[in-house]
């Protein structure tokens, strides 16, 4: 049975090739277009909201953007070329709930500072890659706007620019059950973008890349602050 | 990496409004070569056509054309057999609207698949394939991946007896389950297996290729060009060798491959995948002129290892 199961390789999982991929985005696209503007205004909005500590208002924007990419894209378009896409759609569904039901939990002292912390450049980062760089990039990649990936339309922009935001409102365990879903739909989608040999795969694994990193350091960080100020305690001879 | 302009180059979009001008096998081209299904005789095309991965293409009318035009091209060719599954997406909907477009022809070999788990459900599956295909009785019904066999091989071989399928057969690939369809294939009452045979996955020329040839069986190779990969590290790092060339009709890597698959006694057809017009016609070509000879067969499979 092992032997069996490593007999299969990731393109056994992917039923369909690159060019309908390809036609896929642009479709989707084309039969939204202009939602596009207003699904990256909604982005930043849901930014500036949680920097003014209006969690609620936030996290039901950043929810509806993930309903509406979990239903339109993923149940109604993306599943016709594989059944998977039906269950990633459902759980893009869970998602919105989870960030509804945490309205991104606890960072209760995150406020826009100068200096800004580390690791708020990191979740800025992250997040105006997925908002703004990704179609960009996705455009140029691919040769046209018509295939550029958007926030709110796209599945894989939603999640990177989703994962920015959790990095910079969200900390300790609800930051890791908020970034269950997101993070493990770009592993799916980048196993499936390496498969199809699509440039799109090395800018959204750039994105999960600059959120890994950024997860060990918001993970480790706190320890070095309170070494950091235990040390110049100690120098003051407190 | 694949761009949306190569992508769109390869797929021929822009002659999106092409005229599927009815079927027509070109006068003058040499037949294909035809093998026997031994249980009855009867004779099909050696190279045949399949459909996973390269016809799911959802409801996008533009690839469903692009692909009716590949569908087209291997009945101009002389196509018989074209391999489908309700595994492989859309794909059974994109038979249905080919042949909506281009007609059923006198010369397909439809060949479908059994793939459910519910035992009880072989009949509404395959009533359902034959609404999509718009195709009625199916050619050949093979259990795919021996998935719920037991069932669906009883009520496959009641529904042949009634003439709601012509053949029943097994499907495997990737060299998985030989022992159990091994097993099965003794058992008698089985027309077809389809299991992966290319030049570089050849374990089932030990005991499963004789035995088909013992028991009258009709064996088709799937993934020929093992998934598209051999064929495209061949075709971009290699030479088709000269010597190949002067033992039999031997002109590209398409005949190369899949003339060392139909040359193999026990072989009916092999069914090569393609999203390509010009890709089609090289794999029919494979189905024409002399075939390699034993030894000739030998020097291949070490031509290949050695590169
Ligand atoms: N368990 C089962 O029942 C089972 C399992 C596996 C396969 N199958 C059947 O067997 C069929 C064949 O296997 P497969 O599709 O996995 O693999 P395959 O036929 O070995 O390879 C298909 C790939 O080869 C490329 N190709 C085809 N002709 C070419 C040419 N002349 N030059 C360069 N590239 C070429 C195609 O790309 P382009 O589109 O660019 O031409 C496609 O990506 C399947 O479609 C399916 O019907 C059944």
């Amino acid at each position: 049975m092992i032997s069996e199961w490593r007999s299969y390789a990731i393109e056994d999982f992917i039923p369909f090739t690159a060019d309908v991929y390809l036609r896929l985005i642009e479709r989707v696209n084309s039969g939204q277009w202009p939602l596009q503007l207003p699904m990256l205004i909604v982005g930043l909005a849901v930014i500036v909201l949680l920097g003014r500590k209006r969690k609620l208002s936030a996290g039901a924007l950043l929810a509806a953007a993930w309903v509406w990419v979990g239903t339109a894209f993923l149940i109604q378009r993306y599943a016709q070329l594989t059944w998977v896409a039906d269950y990633w759609g459902w759980a893009f569904c869970a998602q919105a709930i989870v960030l509804c039901a945490f309205a991104f939990g606890s960072k209760s002292d995150f406020r826009f500072r100068k200096p800004f912390p580390i690791s708020d450049c990191l979740g800025l980062a992250i997040a105006l890659y997925g908002l703004v760089a990704y179609p960009l990039l996705t455009a140029f990649a691919g040769s046209g706007w018509a295939q550029s990936e958007s926030f709110g339309i796209h599945p894989d922009p939603t999640a990177i620019a989703t994962l920015g935001i959790l990095i910079l409102f969200s900390r300790g365990w609800q930051l890791w059950i908020q970034s269950l879903i997101p993070l493990s739909w770009c592993v799916f989608s980048a196993l499936t973008l390496s498969v199809l040999e699509t440039s799109g795969f090395y800018i959204l694994v750039s994105g999960i890349a600059l959120f890994l990193v950024s997860m060990v350091w918001v993970s480790v960080s706190p320890f070095f602050e309170r070494a950091q100020a235990q040390s110049e305690l100690d120098s003051q001879g407190l | 990496m694949i761009t949306r302009r190569q992508a769109i180059s390869r797929m021929g979009i822009g002659a999106a409004t092409l005229s599927l001008a009815p079927l027509q096998v070109f006068a003058g081209m040499e037949e294909l070569r035809r093998h026997p299904i031994h249980s009855t005789g009867e004779k099909i095309p050696v190279i045949g056509l399949g459909t996973w991965r390269t016809f799911n293409v959802g409801d996008d009318e533009e690839l469903m054309l692009d692909r009716t035009k590949v569908v087209k091209s291997f009945f101009d060719e002389g196509g018989g057999m074209i391999d489908c599954s309700p595994m492989y997406g859309s794909a059974r909907e994109l038979m249905g609207f080919a042949f909506e477009r281009l007609g059923v022809p006198d010369t397909l070999f439809s060949a479908e698949k059994v793939w459910t788990r519910e035992g009880s459900a072989t009949r509404e599956q395959v009533r359902e394939s034959e609404e999509l295909w718009g195709v009625k009785p199916f050619d050949l019904m093979q259990i795919h991946n021996l998935v719920s066999w037991e069932a669906h091989l009883e009520t496959l071989k009641e529904m042949k007896e009634n003439g709601d399928i012509r053949y029943i057969g097994l499907t495997t690939s990737h060299g998985r389950r030989h022992r159990d369809l091994e097993a099965i294939m003794r058992r008698g009452g089985i027309d077809f297996v389809q299991l992966t045979y290319n030049l570089t996955h050849r374990s089932v020329e030990d005991r499963l290729l004789p035995l088909a040839k013992d028991e009258g069986i009709a064996i088709i190779a799937n993934r020929p060009y093992d998934g598209g990969r051999l064929i495209r590290d061949l075709k971009a790092k290699h030479e088709v060798p000269q010597w190949a060339s002067d033992a039999f009709d031997c002109e590209s890597w398409a005949d190369f491959l899949l003339k060392f698959i139909t040359s193999h006694p026990a072989m009916a057809c092999a069914i090569p995948a393609t999203t390509s017009v010009s890709h089609l016609k090289e794999n029919m070509q494979a189905g024409r002129g002399s075939l390699p000879d034993e030894e000739t067969r030998q020097r291949m499979i070490r031509h290949v290892e050695s590169l």
